[in-house]
């Protein structure tokens, strides 16, 4: 007679109910049965248990298994501690066995299985590929009565006992594979390598767990969102398929999943059904599982019938009984889950660094990026250029809807202290916040960083290099007016502003000379104190060098850019003399050598256009000024063809 | 000091006009002022004059000139620019006026700063010198820009009387004038601008029978869009 006494759970089959390989699976915890690979989608740190009860004559509850996994970035790692995961099977002699003068003597013979704990590592090569191994520990303990004969005076019989220990590690790898989006595709090995799985005595070596190399195949097919179809094919002629649909309930969802199984060592074919209804939330899911073998289990087997086959699985077997399991799994990520990402990173511009306020308002590049999540994000985008920033500059917030894609800008900010004169190759640092410092994404993007005198050639922009120096300008100015004091003092009160203008260009490019930009990729453009200094520049250095001392003692300025030839472009000045046209023959009875603009309020005032490469004299510098801007500007109809463009200074430098 | 020299050389090529005219006659007081002068000296019969030449002449003279295929008489007590001697399509000539509409749209406010660091000049210097109010340039100018259309150059004595206006602003003040170049306007299909300038006019000093012409003309052109 033989009776199973007490059986506890565990090759392919897991005690999950929710076994797929997707985004949502509860198996990438707890499961190394359904999951050889270690594949998991936790972002941070897990826990997981599962408690249940077999539904045998006598009813017992274990706790079956208590797991944890962490991730660190694409490693992820776990542990699996299974108390309940054993199988004891016990037989008795049907009949006492009474020899000699001994008392009635019943053998006894205990094989029990156990799997104590595993251990799982898994690497993310890329989002789509997963590779993974796991190794788990398995006792088994195999106890026989035996008589023995004692010979005397008479022979009798006493009872010894035999006992087997035998651990063993086993090891398995496996790949998880997502070449579509909606498709996962997983193989590992069964059984791949098992130590030391012998048992001490060759008569128990038939009792061991069975441990066969096979080869596990699954796929995870998603059609719909929320819906999986999952299948498990094991070499060994067994499979499992489910079927799995959640719906949302508010931030949550909940699921029902149905399974069936055919397994090579148990009838009928399809050997049971795993129901399982499921909760998910953001923190925790639980499902509740309901194991059920359509085979009658309630029956007593035969000792022949166990050895001559063994088992494989432990929690599952032909002598396996109906369960009903309760697994709870906790997601307590204290990273940051990924919510947004980036697309691309187009950089729109090189780095000028002269241009340093100009990188407030125009952005140094736009991102594509999308929003992972079904909520609306804030995104703050930041940026660190190296060789530039020592801390992100982050730019202004952006709003993404749930799932949509958006382009963002960044912008940055040139320190005044980067005084770099050549052209570098640096690296910038996107990134995407959207939760306190921590990054959802990081993109890194090569850049080009202009040396400080480097200009785009856009004639607005030479605004910067008249700003730079203002205070070296006002000094030089002023020290030249200081000279002249007595010129200035007897002039009419309504010229100041024309003779001062007149007194510092006759003065400073006493000497000057006209040297053309040292050729490189960008234009070069010196600032005004380098341009006394060196003593020349071309017509940008010195339109830039005279407007800035005009500037700096409260002339206002405007740059005049002739771009009619592409070929020929050509940069020089105006000044406001402040005088009224009725004034303007208090300088010239020519009406062609001024133009007359209107100020904010609307009055008119005279302008005088010098041509700032005519380093003679003031005069000659504007006669020709004027003749080129009546002509160019005014006859040719440059001013509305865009063939002459007049760029104001005062009104940007009081910025 | 020779590169220098260049680059005015080229400055001065690239503005040359190949517009000139020869004095073929003149009468009386005839005056020039060449681009580069800031004062006027006596013109000669038989000169060759430039474009950015200014030619004015006194009571009781003229000056004929000729050259690019015209021939131009400049009649007494008038002014003109010789670049403003030219024959202009319409799509110039609007060209010209939305032009002239950005130069006198005022500038972005600017800095407020004084015209000085150090104040220079002494008060009774500070006290505006007397200045010619109302040019005679200005005037001399406008006949001259009122002889380019009794010429054929309509387009061309708009665009600049238009110029003498933001030059010389006491001549906006002269209804006479303003009233022959807003009916050049009208003349030439420019409703729009006619329109404007004849509203512009309405706000002048008038006398009643310019006061009856100026509103009879902008209920002409305010027909004229109706049609349109």
């Amino acid at each position: 007679m033989v009776s199973v006494i007490r059986i506890s759970a565990q090759t392919t089959f897991g005690l999950n109910g929710v076994w797929g390989i997707t985004d949502a699976s509860f198996t990438s915890l707890n499961s190394y049965e359904y999951n050889p690979s270690n594949f998991s989608t936790i972002k941070d740190l897990g826990f997981s248990l599962t408690y249940g009860s077999e539904l045998s004559d006598n009813l017992t509850s274990n706790l079956y298994q208590i797991s944890v996994g962490k991730s660190f970035k694409n490693h992820f790692i776990s542990m699996r501690y299974t108390p309940g995961y054993q199988k004891e099977f016990i037989f008795k002699s049907g009949e006492a066995v009474t020899y000699g003068n001994s008392n009635p003597i019943k053998l006894e013979s205990r094989f029990q299985y156990k799997e104590f704990l595993g251990l799982g590592y898994s690497y993310r090569f890329s989002p789509n590929f997963s590779l993974g191994f796991n190794v788990r520990f398995f006792n088994q303990n195999f106890v026989q009565e035996i008589l023995t004969p004692v010979f005397s005076d008479t022979i009798y019989f006493t009872t010894e006992t035999e006992e087997d220990d035998a651990n063993f590690w086993k090891a398995d790898i496996g790949f998880v594979w997502r070449p579509l989006d909606e498709f996962y595709l997983n193989a590992a090995s069964v059984n791949l390598f098992t130590v030391n799985n012998r048992t001490n005595l060759q008569s128990n070596e038939k009792y061991r767990l069975k441990t066969d190399k096979a080869l596990l195949l699954g796929a995870t097919f998603n059609p719909f969102k929320d819906l999986n179809i999952n299948l498990i094919y094991e070499s060994t002629n067994s499979f499992q398929t489910e079927l799995l649909k959640f719906v949302d309930i508010g931030n949550n969802k909940i699921g029902v999943g149905i399974s069936t199984f055919h397994d090579h060592e148990q009838n009928p074919f399809l050997a049971g059904i795993l129901s399982s209804a499921i909760f998910s939330s953001k923190l925790f899911d639980i499902s509740l599982t309901w194991l059920n073998y359509f085979s009658n289990r309630n029956i007593l087997s035969s000792y022949n019938d166990f050895a001559a086959k063994s088992i494989s699985n432990i929690i599952h077997n032909r002598f396996s009984f109906d369960k009903l399991l309760l697994t709870a799994n906790f997601k307590l990520n204290t990273q940051v889950e990924q919510r947004v990402k980036f697309v691309d990173v187009t950089i729109n511009q090189s780095i000028y660094p002269a241009l340093a306020e100009k990188y407030i308002d125009a952005p140094i590049a736009t991102a594509r990026v999308v929003n992972l999540t079904d909520e609306k994000i804030n995104i703050k985008p930041a940026v660190l250029i190296n060789g530039i920033n020592k801390d992100k500059i982050q730019s202004q917030d952006y709003f993404i809807m749930p799932f949509d894609t958006s382009d963002i800008n960044f912008y940055t900010i040139i320190p005044e202290s980067y005084y770099n004169t050549n052209p570098v190759i640096s690296y910038a640092n996107f990134y995407l916040i959207t939760v306190n410092d921590e990054y959802d994404d990081e993109l890194q993007k090569a850049i080009l960083i202009n040396g400080i005198n480097a200009w785009d050639g856009n004639v607005y922009n030479l605004k910067y290099f008249i700003k730079k120096d203002l205070s070296f300008s006002a000094n030089y100015s002023k020290e030249i007016l200081a000279l002249n004091k007595s010129v200035l003092d007897t002039a009419i009160y309504s010229l100041v502003d024309f003779y001062k203008a007149k007194i510092i260009y006759d003065t400073y490019v006493k000497n000057l000379t006209y040297t053309s930009d040292p050729r490189a990729t960008a234009e070069y453009v010196q600032y005004p104190k380098e341009t006394i200094e060196v003593k020349g520049g071309d017509c940008d250095d010195l339109s830039v060098c005279f407007s800035s001392l005009l500037e700096s003692i409260g002339i206002e300025t405007a740059l005049v850019d002739y771009n009619a030839d592409p070929n020929l472009k050509h940069v020089s000045i105006m000044f406001n003399t402040k005088l009224s046209p009725e004034q303007a023959n208090l300088i010239t009875e020519n009406d062609t050598k001024y133009f007359i603009r209107k100020n904010d309020k609307g009055i008119d005032e005279v302008w005088l256009p010098v041509e700032t490469t005519s380093l003679i004299d003031f005069d000659t510098a504007w006669s020709i000024g004027a003749k080129k801007f009546q002509s160019e500007g005014i006859d040719n109809l440059g001013l509305i063809k865009g063939d002459v463009e007049i760029v104001d200074i005062s009104s940007d430098l009081k910025r | 000091m020779k590169k220098l020299i260049f680059i005015n050389i080229l400055i001065f090529l690239s503005i040359t006009y190949a517009q000139t005219f020869q004095i073929e006659k003149l009468s009386g007081s005839v005056k020039i002022l060449n681009g580069s002068d800031n004062s006027w000296h006596e013109l000669k019969a038989n000169t060759m004059v430039e474009s950015n030449a200014i030619i004015s002449t006194d009571k009781n003279s003229f000056v004929k000139l000729k050259g690019n295929g015209k021939s131009f008489t400049l009649k007494e007590s008038s002014a003109i620019s010789i670049s403003n001697i030219k024959q202009m399509s319409v799509d110039e000539l609007l060209l010209a006026l939305a032009m002239e509409n950005i130069i006198n749209t005022p500038r972005k406010k600017g800095n407020d700063k004084s015209g000085s660091t150090a104040v220079y000049g002494t008060d009774e210097q500070k006290k505006e010198v007397e200045i010619n109010k109302l040019s005679d340039m200005g005037r001399k100018r406008l006949n001259g820009a009122k002889q380019l259309a009794e010429n054929g150059m309509k387009e061309s004595a708009i665009v600049t009387a238009m110029e003498v206006y933001r030059k010389y602003p006491e001549t906006k003040k002269n209804s006479e004038s303003r009233i022959y170049f807003a009916d050049l306007l009208f003349e030439k299909g420019l409703y729009e601008e006619a329109h404007d300038e004849f509203s512009s006019i309405k706000s002048l000093q008038l006398s009643s029978s310019q006061k009856t012409y100026v509103e009879g003309k902008l209920d002409q052109i305010g027909k004229k869009f109706l049609i349109k």
